[in-house]
């Protein structure tokens, strides 16, 4: 998979869970913390959500492995470094 | 002499209609022959106080089984055709005799060569009191053997009171089943045995027979309601529809009385352990009762329900006694107070902890189910690694729609009317709903 496929796999499942269709996501757009996009439960259904549409790709991945939880930094804080980390785990 | 009282009542009533069966309607005349014979039965084959088992479907041979133990003094443990477990436990009731019926009505009579010992059972013995042992599902664990004093219960039905034609519906191993049939056989009413219970049978079976009580399950009532077996059958003849064993949810409590504002919705509370218990409800499509009445007090510690019964069980015959030393059980069910006014939230087991926040299943389900197109939701929880859990949701449809229509559907439905943490993560659609052979949701 490549940076753009997962770059638009996540932008469409953050718009689809926030339900705006024309919202400005994109590669910046922060997903923990205080300017996140979503809430933590929103997170978590995101992940969901994400895991769902790479399933229909093929990709059987967790994203929540405990790797992703105890890094340094997590691959949750934005839309790009989460397709960073997916494209990791398709890889791998 | 223990049920003098009610074979006077037979006697008086010969020629009345009493059990409707396989098509056929039997008099009370025919109830007390068939007594008669099951009484010289036991007496020649088996010694006042021993340990019988039964398995059967209600019938009129069954039901005058029953009385006859009663009479004789017997232990009676009463199985159904969907315990899978009967081996195990006969040994835990430590059953002498084992009576198996098919599904005709023939019957095998089996000496199990276990002499009964437990010393609950000889201090039931020693009062020459006939007694019941009735399994307590439990969702955990190993079922348990609870054994009841017959007398109370017989005591309760020693006033007349009026009744109404009613259909049995819960299984025969039920201790809420035997309460109602003891009810109406006290009172020479009329009892109906469907031969399937499915939606369509037993409506069809509410108006051949012009059916005035259904004891039922709020998962059966649903399954009426979409299944629209009621267009088909006329029962308007049904009065009061009584619902209990799990939760009702609020959905379907609505839905149901605006189509037949005319019958009563009535919430019961049973528990293996203490009995069924009086309720009220405060109006028809609501889920807020009193439980109780003068044999029961009732508390409520830390949102859980405690009860404290003249009527409780002697104990377990396989457990430690589930009662405090005051006497006090803990049901295990979370309630809501309001004044006199409980609501049940939901059996402790059953709630979802997500990220800490607590998550009652019926209150998902309920929002679910008000959801076009969605004929059955049944609610779980699922391992999260973030949250711990999260909240699952297994969907039936009324018809075909996209997986992911659906779920967005459900995330715009729900979100003003619950909590983020309770709106379902993940959506399955299933083919059918798991519904046990006692008209229960199985959740997974």
């Amino acid at each position: 998979m490549n940076k753009e496929e997962a770059l638009q796999i996540v932008i469409e499942a953050v718009k689809g869970y926030i339900d705006d269709e024309n919202a400005n996501i994109n590669a910046e757009t922060i997903l923990l913390g205080n300017n996140a996009v979503v809430d933590s439960i929103g997170l978590v259904n995101l992940i969901v959500d994400i895991e769902s549409a790479l399933s229909d790709k093929n990709f059987e991945i967790t994203l929540t492995s405990e790797d992703a939880m105890s890094r340094r930094k997590s691959p949750f804080r934005s839309v790009e470094t989460l397709s960073d980390y997916i494209i990791e785990l398709t890889q791998a | 002499m223990h049920i003098d009282f009610i074979i006077d009542r037979f006697k008086e009533n010969l020629d009345n209609e009493a059990v409707i069966w396989n098509n056929s309607v039997y008099n009370y005349r025919y109830l007390l022959e068939r007594y008669e014979f099951w009484l010289d039965f036991l007496k020649e084959n088996t010694k006042q106080g021993s340990v019988v088992a039964v398995r059967a479907d209600y019938n009129p041979d069954s039901i005058s089984l029953m009385l006859a133990l009663i009479e004789n003094g017997n232990i009676f443990v009463p199985f159904s055709f969907a315990n899978k477990d009967i081996e195990e436990k006969i040994q835990s009731a430590e059953v002498e005799h084992y009576i198996k019926f098919d599904r005709k009505g023939n019957f095998h009579f089996i000496d199990t060569g276990i002499k009964a010992s437990h010393e609950l059972i000889s201090k039931l013995q020693q009062r020459k009191n006939p007694g019941v042992i009735v399994f307590s599902s439990g969702s955990t664990g190993k079922p348990k053997a609870a054994l009841h004093d017959y007398t109370h219960l017989l005591n309760k039905f020693k006033v007349k009171r009026a009744t109404l034609r009613t259909v049995t519906f819960l299984l025969f191993d039920h201790w809420g089943g035997i309460n109602t049939l003891l009810y109406i056989l006290s009172n020479t009413g009329v009892i109906g045995v469907p031969d399937v219970r499915s939606p369509e049978e037993v409506c069809e079976f509410i108006e051949k027979y012009k059916i005035e009580l259904l004891p039922t399950t709020p998962t059966f009532i649903n399954l009426i309601l979409i299944s629209k077996a009621y267009l088909k059958h006329d029962i308007s003849s049904l009065k009061v529809m009584s619902y209990g064993t799990e939760m009702m949810p609020e959905s379907t409590l609505k839905a149901f009385n605006k189509l037949f504002p005319d019958i009563t919705l009535k919430q019961t509370y049973g528990l293996t352990e203490l009995g069924v218990m009086r309720t009220k409800s405060e109006s028809n499509d609501s889920l807020w009762v009193k439980v109780g009445g003068e044999d029961y007090e009732t508390k409520v510690v830390d949102n859980v329900l405690f009860i404290k019964a003249k009527t409780s069980i002697l104990g377990y015959l396989n457990a430690a006694s589930p009662f405090d030393a005051d006497g006090w059980y803990n049901t295990g069910d979370r309630v809501e107070q309001k004044g006199e006014y409980i609501r049940f939230l939901g059996r402790e087991n059953d709630i979802i902890n997500v990220g800490g926040q607590k998550v009652f299943p019926a209150e998902v389900e309920s929002v679910l189910m008000q959801i076009d197109n969605i004929n059955e939701a049944t609610v779980f929880g699922k391992a999260n690694p973030i949250m711990g859990n999260v909240v699952a949701a297994k969907i039936i449809l009324g018809n075909d729609e996209p997986l992911n229509q659906l779920k967005s559907k459900i995330r715009k439905f729900c979100k003003d009317k619950l909590e983020a943490y309770k709106i379902p993560v993940h959506i399955e659609i299933a083919e059918k709903t798991k519904v046990s052979e006692r008209f229960k949701k199985v959740r997974n």
